[in-house]
């Protein structure tokens, strides 16, 4: 009998090991931000303990930075965004999960080679796994889940299951109706390829044209001479690739 | 005499009871916003009274200072349907967006609207006269701030 407790307290002590709820703590707040108590929203206010699963607001203009776990895993909560926090730590394991239902987020996971590390950030639309990173993470209705790599990996998986291991420039982009994510160079994609029309005219050059004299569609370093048709000319054209970032 | 004490004792309890109440009231009016925030992102269909009162505390100082803002701000009735069109204006007049030109000389709202696009402010499927919901402007004005704020 006397052996039969003590097998009962060392399993109920491993369980209590293996699920013990970290510590959230608030480091700061700036504005408004509450987090739900009961029925009611509780102002946030520094160095207050909050219970697992805790949903977090901010108001606009405002923001909480959030320690996780003794680990200083933190997270900053930026304006008009919504989130529940659910984190648990034992002395070799972190797990933690972050359901971010608007606004954006910025996870600090610093990397640890002792401790297994489970971080999952998830919104209505996909999820993703940090280990050893700093993360930005927007979610909106239309504009879907959006992930921007700041420093380190970070895996992101959408509701179908397919996913993308982003780095460096690479953005994760899923909207929700749709069962692929963004090609993750899009970004940067749209912001080193212009399209030129004719006359050599960009886009933004031809819509201005038809605002303004003929004379006055040249480039913005001052030749604002007219531009001639069908002529056909080589030129040279330096292009400075740099790969990885 | 008595009548004297009495009175004195009456203030002490009003002085109390209002110091008593005043860190209440304050704590009630640091969740207001919250609560305010968290009920518009159930709503349908959000009002322009909802978009003015987010963008003044979203962008408190810029606002002040435009007077074109304040002037598209005050264009429609608070309880009239938002539509994206509206929003469009404020966002691209106060952020002075890169491709908000046309909407500038043409005061269009189609191009304001055109403007936050290809700023990623709002998504692209979408006309001016399409009415908004309110996570869609919770939405919308977290990538307006994001956008000023060039994150």
């Amino acid at each position: 009998m006397k052996h039969f407790f003590v097998v009962i307290f060392l399993s109920g002590s491993l369980l209590c090991a293996s699920n013990s709820f970290a510590e959230i703590t608030v480091i700061k707040v700036q504005g408004t931000a509450a987090y739900r108590d009961g029925n009611k929203w509780s102002p946030l206010k520094e160095k207050m303990k909050l219970p697992e699963g805790v949903k977090i607001s901010t108001g606009a203009n405002s923001y909480a930075i959030v320690s996780l776990n003794s680990l200083n895993h933190t997270v900053k909560i930026e304006p008009l965004s919504m989130l529940q926090i659910y984190s648990q730590e034992t002395t070799n394991k972190t797990n933690t999960h972050i359901g971010l239902k608007r606004g954006q987020i910025t996870a600090n996971v610093p990397k640890n080679e002792s401790v297994k590390t489970i971080f999952k950030v998830s919104t209505p639309v996909a999820t993703s796994s940090v280990r050893g990173t700093e993360e930005r993470i927007t979610y909106g209705e239309k504009t879907g889940m959006i992930v921007e790599v700041l420093r380190g990996s970070i895996e992101a998986t959408n509701r179908f299951g397919r996913s993308n291991v982003i780095s460096g420039k690479q953005k994760f982009m899923q909207i929700s109706n749709s069962a692929n994510s963004r090609n993750i160079l899009s970004t940067v994609r749209s912001i080193s390829i212009v399209s030129v029309n004719g006359h050599g005219l960009t886009s933004e050059e031809t819509a201005t044209s038809q605002y303004s004299e003929e004379d006055q569609t040249g480039s913005p370093d001052g030749d604002t001479g007219t531009l001639f048709e069908n002529i056909s000319k080589n030129a040279t054209v330096t292009i400075n690739l740099q790969w990885p970032w | 005499m008595a009548m004297v004490k009495e009175k004195n004792m009456l203030k002490k309890i009003i002085l109390s009871i209002t110091l008593f109440l005043l860190p209440l009231l304050a704590l009630a009016q640091n969740t207001e916003e919250i609560e305010w925030i968290n009920k518009l992102d159930t709503k349908a269909i959000a009002t322009f009274g909802d978009a003015k009162r987010l963008f003044y505390s979203t962008f408190p100082d810029l606002s002040k200072q435009q007077s074109n803002t304040i002037k598209l701000l005050n264009q429609y009735k608070d309880d009239a349907p938002l539509k994206r069109g509206m929003i469009a204006a404020i966002i691209a007049r106060e952020l002075n967006l890169k491709g908000s030109l046309f909407y500038m000389l043409t005061g269009l709202e189609r191009y304001a609207c055109r403007a936050c696009i290809a700023e990623g402010i709002m998504s692209a499927n979408s006309s001016e006269n399409d009415l908004i919901s309110g996570p869609e402007l919770l939405d919308i004005m977290i990538q307006a701030k994001i956008a000023k704020e060039g994150n």
